[in-house]
């Protein structure tokens, strides 16, 4: 999936743009054309606006369905058979975790429950990054397949409001070289 | 044709008048307590994590329901002036609403402070009283009542007047009629009206699992079953994932139509100052039609982190998502440039806010179309991304449409419809405050800081973009309050008219 400072880009140019749009239409008002003028050539833009952004959306829809983050979308990690498999609840206001020192490179399988209330189970960089998430949920396991590229102390972070103490959820796990 | 006495007509006035600036005067509040939680984490001043968040309970159910309330009575002023709608249903789902308020306001006094979601079953399990929780589970209920009879009250007086439900939502257009009626604001409220009762139906039966979780519990916890009393063994627990549903289509949807009541009274107010036809046809219609399943549809996109749901509700949250701004961008804000297009139109108050809160909402969904991706909410979920864009298309977009319908109503009654006063510097203001501010949420999103955190501890950007943010919010509430100045002054007649640019 693209990066943050990516997605932060493209948002500020289009939002730049849209901004352009109705400054350059506010000021075209100054002058003053009858209405039925402008419509047949207003029409025919409004069909050509519309296929490109029709195309544009397909398009990216399909590009997207490649940074799904769901398990039958990640499933072919597990094919080497190199994996591990971690346990994961949420509960207020902390995490049972069943393995919180992790192999580097190798394809995790996180399965995610909640004791009581819906929690969000978010996954740190050392940096400070969010790079996965799933729910916590009461009744169900989701499961969340990740693999660490680097080395290093971990934060997860509950990022689903579940009371007063939402804020201090946060536990660490290290990954270490194999 | 007069659908009210003169008697009523003065009466629908005062009733609108009295409802917004109340609207506005708690919204400007509420604003008040998001600038508080901006600074506890920005550190500038310190609130227990049980204040912060009681807080944050009562600036998302009041803000959210606030603006809706407010740009539904807007619409429907605008609705009376094609057809008869009850005034007294009218007057009945304020008070409930009001009633529903004040219940919310005590219950979080009382200590309840489980966000607006209530996520179930947070509201039963969290620090809090049964008591206060179920003050605020039955406000929101009440609530919930007085829109439901109002929205079925609307429903079947348009549907009385144009003939059916179906003429009302177009479809007569959509099989090759050429007719100009209804208008588009009557077919923009019926679609958003059809998803209302869809949302408030959803939203009963949420709140109604919700009570009953909580009374079985402390039932339970009384040594007695509620349920089992009914002929239901074990302890009641519905499915955490069907709760979350319904509570998104609850929320959602509720919140969408707010913008569709607002995109309604736009096509209503422009053209008057345009002065160009803005008129029902089968592109309008086939629009809002689309719109009104893609809104549902995208209702799944809360659930992408819910990775249990079945699939294809997740690729349909995202079709509906995306497909949402096709409708939405191709007719009514294309329609809208086209209305301004060297239109020689004066940029007095109603239709300049109006126009600046299209723009604003084109930005904000964009930012939404961009969260509503599967792959990238996988790391924008529940961060401040969430925020910056419904901070961007609610107080920049749908506030500004109920400002500029203010001016427009104020006008309206004086003749006095160019007036501006302390709104000029006011709007300046809240641009450059209300913009500055979304954009902190914005950045802190993309550096991954958490939404609904009470301390950021652990991310010191948080903390500085927090605080920056307090100085854009002053801004915001500062251009709000002159704004405010110059509506409750209620536009006397006396005023020279003057453009505002």
């Amino acid at each position: 999936m693209p990066a943050m400072g990516i997605i932060g880009v493209v948002f500020l140019v289009l939002a730049l743009v849209v901004v352009g749009v109705f400054v350059f239409v506010a000021r075209s008002a100054k002058r003053e054309e009858p209405f039925d003028a402008l419509l047949s050539e207003a029409y025919a833009l409004r069909k050509k606006f519309f296929l490109v952004l029709l195309a544009s959306l397909v398009v990216y829809y399909l590009v997207s369905v490649s940074w799904m983050p769901y398990p039958p979308f990640r499933e072919d990690l597990l094919r080497d058979g190199e994996s591990v498999t971690v346990s994961v609840v949420g509960k207020m206001f902390y995490w049972e975790i069943n393995a919180t020192t992790l192999p580097v490179d190798t394809p995790v399988v996180f399965e995610v429950t909640s004791g009581d209330v819906n929690h969000g189970f978010g996954i740190y960089t050392p940096d400070g990054r969010l790079v996965a998430q799933t729910q916590a949920m009461p009744g169900y396991v989701n499961r969340l397949i990740h693999v660490f590229k680097e080395p290093g102390e971990y934060k997860i972070v509950c990022l689903e409001y579940c009371g007063f103490g939402h804020h201090a959820m946060v536990t660490s796990i290290k990954v270490v070289e194999k | 044709m007069k659908h009210y006495t003169e008697k009523e007509e003065l009466e629908i006035r005062r009733l609108v008048s009295r409802t917004l600036r109340i609207i506005f005067s708690l919204i400007v509040v509420m604003a008040v307590l998001g600038l508080a939680m901006r600074m506890n984490q920005g550190e500038l001043i310190q609130l227990t994590p049980s204040e912060h968040y009681r807080i944050m309970t009562l600036h998302g159910v009041a803000m959210g329901t606030l603006v809706f309330t407010g740009m539904l009575t807007a619409c429907w002023y605008m609705l009376t002036r094609h057809l008869r709608l009850s005034i007294e249903i009218m007057k009945l789902a304020l008070v409930l609403y009001f009633t529903a308020f004040t219940g919310i306001v005590l219950s979080v006094i009382k200590g309840f402070g489980a966000g607006w979601t209530f996520l179930y079953p947070l509201s039963t399990l969290g620090q809090w009283s049964g008591g206060t929780a179920a003050l605020f589970l039955f406000s929101v209920t009440i609530a919930g009542i007085g829109y439901l009879i109002l929205f079925l009250s609307m429903l079947a007086s348009m549907a009385g007047h144009y003939g059916g439900v179906h003429r009302c939502l177009g479809w007569h257009l959509l099989l090759g009629e050429k007719s100009e009626s209804p208008p588009p604001i009557v077919i923009i409220s019926s679609v958003a009206l059809v998803v209302g009762l869809i949302a408030v139906l959803n939203g009963a039966a949420y709140l109604i699992l919700n009570l009953l979780h909580l009374g079985n519990y402390y039932a339970l916890r009384g040594g007695l079953s509620m349920l089992t009393s009914l002929g239901v063994e074990g302890p009641f627990f519905p499915d955490p994932l069907r709760a979350k549903n319904m509570l998104f289509m609850f929320g959602h949807c509720l919140m969408n139509i707010s913008i569709f009541f607002g995109a309604g009274v736009v096509y209503a107010v422009l053209p008057k100052f345009t002065r160009r036809p803005w008129k029902s046809n089968n592109i309008v219609a086939a629009a809002w039609n689309t719109s009104m399943i893609m809104v549902i549809l995208a209702m799944w996109h809360h659930l992408y982190m819910d990775f249990v749901q079945p699939l294809p509700k997740q690729f349909l949250g995202q079709v509906g998502s995306f497909g949402a701004a096709i409708p939405a961008l191709t007719v009514t804000i294309f329609g809208t440039l086209l209305q301004v297009y060297r239109s020689g139109i004066k940029w007095l108050p109603a239709p300049l806010f109006m126009y600046l809160a299209i723009m604003a909402w084109v930005i904000g969904g964009l930012a939404a179309v961009i969260d509503a991706t599967i792959g990238i909410n996988f790391t924008f979920h529940n961060t401040l991304w969430v925020p910056a864009h419904f901070h961007t298309y609610l107080p920049l977009g749908v506030l500004m449409i109920l400002v500029g319908f203010m001016y427009y109503f104020m006008g309206e009654d004086t003749r006095a419809k160019s007036y501006i006063g302390s709104g000029r510097t006011g709007l300046a203001l809240a641009l450059v405050g209300g913009y500055g501010f979304a954009a902190t949420f914005y950045l802190s999103g993309l550096l991954s800081v958490p939404r609904r955190f009470a301390d950021y501890a652990l991310f010191p950007e948080g903390v500085l973009l927090a605080k920056l943010s307090v100085v854009f919010i002053l801004i915001e509430i500062a251009g709000i309050l002159l704004i405010a100045k110059d509506i409750f002054s209620g536009m006397p007649a006396r005023s020279r008219p003057r453009p505002y640019i």
